[in-house]
């Protein structure tokens, strides 16, 4: 049952085929089965699932409604605010914080749908580092290599998904950080427009970017998850939407009307073969020879690079000057450069950013969906410096997974990473980028892949499913 | 010139940590006058594009 999807849970708990309580169950059974391999849960929340789930089981006994997600199982990287739960987002500073007191926005909306919250994901501290190579709470592993990384920030979501532990979880994207994860563990991940989805109740790493969004193994559910999550909340800032668009019914549409070009110049460079063999299979599945260039994509990277240094060592600013040693030393030297860059450079980024915005957005009167690599390179191994030599220069992956995400979220484009696996190779992700606030093209056409098979995110041949 | 050619990032990170308050232990200054440089190569090629005076940040305040 719990290898099924989380649509598919939800019909059977409905249909009392299944209870929410045996579903959790079996959950919480994979999890303690399965997660010292992948290192993906840094809290289990078992007290609070089994709650959930009987408050499902009590309601569809006395023939009330649920929601559409009744009895799913699902977790959120490490932070997400969980009531009674410590929000750590992977670093040891916040473990000295009190307990959230109440539940993340995205949780708050994902309970009243009927989802059951299991745990709290690994992740890189504060969302810095594309490997979560977390030096407090380990490294999160890759379910199709546990050798190799599960990639980041959101590192913990996708071990937890690629190895079956959940059918949905949850991320955040500030520069990539649900996309690389999606791409390296081989799964869907929706990083939405910017400003789609409430933040509230979500550690922030970088404000201009930040994004929270869902991962799964099928379209369906990814549309599912992201249409629970949907409303309009003034306690974010930045959430601008003012209604609710469900995707869903209209995720079955297929790809006819979508005008579909393929990035090319900065992200077609040479020395990334398989990334663009996966793009180029999805070019050639979908009949598309349409190349477009987005202007300035390595400038609009670079500013994406000065802003997140800055805001990010401005949040941390207190603790860099009280206890910088009790940061990760794989994020220590970020944060600290980042209390040092310059306003000038800032501004000046956030100017070029709006420049670049437009730029970007004209493309889309000729296209309505632009196909990009989502990683330079599929998942490399933990605890090595993996060197890629791009356009002829040497580039670690550590710094430069998300090299073709950092321009894409820079304006807060929506994206599905679709994932593609080819033949005895480690899986990775293509982007699927639609334009700002048009979520469903960008799903509509990850459905099509699905549906034709070219894009697919089925659990590592190592693990037989348990049914 | 917007950013000092060559820029130094040892003396930049010395001279800005101190203005603001920050003391950078001893055995991580090298890492970040490294990481610093690699922000300031980013800056200095965003900064050599030029943006209209009339182009707002991408910032939004709402009151």
């Amino acid at each position: 049952m719990i290898d099924r999807t989380a649509l598919e849970i939800a019909a059977a708990v409905r249909s009392r085929e299944v209870t929410a309580a045996g579903v959790t169950e079996a959950t919480l059974a994979r999890i303690e089965q399965r997660n010292a391999q992948y290192n993906a849960f840094t809290a289990v929340t078992a007290e609070r699932a089994r709650k959930e789930a009987a408050a499902i089981d009590v309601a569809l006994a006395r023939g009330e409604e649920v929601g559409p997600l009744a009895g799913v199982p699902y977790a959120v990287k490490n932070l997400f605010d969980v009531a009674g739960l410590t929000t750590i987002a992977g670093s040891r500073i916040d473990a000295d914080n009190p307990p959230a007191v109440r539940d993340a926005a995205a949780v708050r909306q994902l309970q009243a749908a009927g989802a059951v919250l299991v745990g709290a994901l690994n992740m890189a501290e504060y969302a810095y580092g594309y490997t979560t190579e977390n030096t407090h709470y380990g490294p999160a592993r890759n379910p199709h290599d546990v050798a190799r990384s599960s990639g980041g920030s959101s590192g913990g979501t996708g071990g937890a998904l690629a190895g079956g532990l959940v059918p949905v979880a949850l991320g955040s994207d500030t520069n990539g950080s649900i996309r690389v994860p999606a791409s390296l563990c081989g799964l869907f991940g929706l990083k939405p427009t910017y400003g789609r989805l409430s933040r509230q109740g979500v550690r922030l790493f970088a404000a201009s970017f930040d994004h929270v969004g869902p991962l799964a193994r099928s379209v369906p559910d990814l549309a599912a998850f992201y249409d629970a999550m949907q409303a309009p909340d003034s306690d974010d800032v930045v959430c601008a939407v003012t209604g609710v668009e469900p995707t869903l019914p209209e995720l079955d549409r297929g790809r006819e009307g979508l005008r579909i070009a393929i990035a090319d110049d900065y992200f077609a460079p040479d020395g990334v073969d398989h990334a663009l063999a996966a793009v180029e299979h999805v070019a050639r599945a979908l009949n598309v020879a349409q190349r477009v260039t987005i202007p300035e994509a390595a400038r609009a990277r670079a500013a994406a690079i000065v802003i997140t240094a800055a805001e990010s060592g401005n949040l941390h600013f207190a603790d860099v000057r009280k206890r910088p040693k009790d940061f990760d030393p794989t994020t220590r030297d970020h944060f600290l450069s980042g209390t040092l860059v310059p306003a000038n450079w800032v501004v000046q980024a956030q100017r070029f950013r709006q420049w670049y915005r437009v730029r970007a957005n004209e493309l889309f009167r000729s296209f309505d969906i632009i196909i990009a690599p989502a990683t330079p390179c599929p998942a490399p191994l933990i605890g090595q410096e993996h060197v890629m030599t791009i356009n002829g220069v040497e580039m670690t992956a550590r710094r430069h997974l998300g090299m073709f995400t950092q321009p894409i979220s820079f304006i807060g484009l929506p994206v599905v990473v679709a994932p593609i696996h080819l033949d005895g190779k480690l899986p990775i992700g293509v982007q699927i980028i639609a334009a700002p606030w048009r979520e469903l093209d960008a799903l509509r056409l990850a459905r099509h892949l699905e549906h034709e098979g070219i894009a697919s995110a089925p659990l590592p041949a190592s693990l037989s499913p348990v049914r | 010139m917007s950013i000092a050619t060559p820029f130094d990032p040892e003396r930049f990170v010395d001279e800005a940590a101190a203005a603001v308050g920050l003391s950078i232990p001893p055995d991580d200054r090298a890492a970040v006058v490294e990481n610093f440089g690699r922000i300031a190569a980013m800056a200095q090629f965003v900064m050599a594009f030029p943006v209209a005076d009339d182009i707002d940040p991408a910032t939004v305040f709402r009151p």
